[in-house]
């Protein structure tokens, strides 16, 4: 799934857009040479040390990994769990009612 | 008193022996010694039934077979793996629990019938006997705990008065919470159930997490309702405020005036 999220980060650098994720790994140690090596550029919550028990994914209630929600640029949650295709199209949609907004 | 005595009786081999001989009965299940050696026998039976299938699965004439497009060839080779017999297994657990009859011991023995006897009436049966011979029991709460699932072994015409009878009836908050607990899951998976149903399931959750206090099924419970109230589409989602992979904290609300995809991931 990184590639994908590589692309569309890279995609979209220069929108209104952000890919803001909630790492659910334990081990910071372990998981910063692999963010390195996938290249993993966008920001991320820390769920904490108890990993996939950690206080943000359990307030929301995640109990499948990936979870995503988009959100618009009011805030509003508007699409969960697209993905691939789905999540650029989403993204894209999202994009364009703001930028008519603007007009 | 004597029910305690019993109880630690049971874990030695040679004064169940000696139980046996008072009780005039000597049950197969008794003479592999009570519950948990019946339970342990069980999950070894269900592992080996399991593993043999992975066998087949995995072996290159069913891969061939399965390249080859041939379904029925591949389920009639993966049905010579045996699948688990249920019912020495069902008539273990029903001797062990008609062995301690009318005592706490029987308990555990019908909570496993209950969840895992493959037919209704059986099901029934056992749910029935806890019901009014144990309901007191703090053994109850495995039954509890499994009973998101008890719906298919009872029926759905048993199981809202199976759930109202563990709530209403147990003593013990827990038990109470998870019957609490399942009641609303049903009531809001319910298409049939109107708004106001599903919102008054919904204040249930308030009750199992008072109930259920500092427990799993809390925490769940509750994850689960604000999930319901707060994170559906059309909702402006709540704000995170934590620490970056870096330490630095931050708020999920400063990206206000951006589209955001908020992706809960893991390196694994």
């Amino acid at each position: 799934m990184y590639p994908h999220e590589r692309s569309l980060v890279k995609r979209l650098a220069d929108k209104p857009f952000a890919l803001i994720g909630v790492n659910s790994d334990s081990d910071k140690d372990k998981l910063r040479p692999r963010m390195i090596e996938e290249n993993i550029s966008w920001r991320s919550f820390w769920n904490g040390p108890e990993g996939t028990s950690g206080p943000i994914s359990a307030a929301w209630n995640v109990r499948a990994w990936p979870t995503i929600y988009i959100l618009d640029h009011k805030g509003v949650i508007r699409f969960k769990n697209k993905r691939g295709e789905e999540m650029d199209k989403a993204v894209d949609q999202l994009l364009a009612e703001m930028a008519a907004e603007d007009r | 008193m004597r029910r305690c005595l019993i109880t630690a009786l049971c874990f030695l081999p040679g004064a169940v022996i000696a139980q046996q001989d008072a009780k005039g009965v000597a049950t197969e299940a008794k003479a592999s010694g009570g519950f948990q050696s019946l339970s342990a026998e069980y999950s070894a039976a269900r592992i080996a039934a399991i593993k043999a299938q992975q066998a087949i699965a995995g072996s290159e004439e069913y891969k061939a077979l399965m390249e080859k497009g041939d379904s029925k060839g591949a389920a009639k080779l993966m049905s010579q793996a045996k699948p688990l017999d249920m019912k020495p297994f069902l008539a273990k657990f029903q001797a062990g629990a008609d062995a301690h009859a009318g005592t706490e011991d029987a308990v555990p023995y019908l909570c496993w019938i209950a969840i895992n006897a493959t037919k209704r009436k059986l099901s029934r049966a056992a749910v029935d006997e806890l019901l009014q011979e144990h309901i007191e029991s703090e053994g109850l709460l495995t039954l509890a705990e499994s009973a998101q699932f008890l719906g298919a072994k009872v029926g759905a015409d048993r199981y809202q008065d199976v759930l109202e009878s563990l709530a209403g009836g147990s003593p013990h908050d827990l038990i109470q919470a998870h019957a609490i607990h399942a009641m609303a899951l049903t009531a809001m998976r319910d298409s049939k159930a109107s708004a106001e149903e599903k919102a008054e399931a919904l204040d249930l959750l308030d009750e199992v997490v008072l109930l259920a206090e500092g427990s799993e099924l809390a925490i769940s419970a509750s994850a689960f309702r604000f999930e319901r109230e707060r994170l559906q589409i059309g909702m402006e989602a709540p704000d995170i405020v934590a620490d970056d992979l870096d330490g630095v904290n931050f708020k999920l609300s400063d990206y206000r005036g951006k589209v955001v995809v908020l992706d809960f991931w893991g390196d694994w």
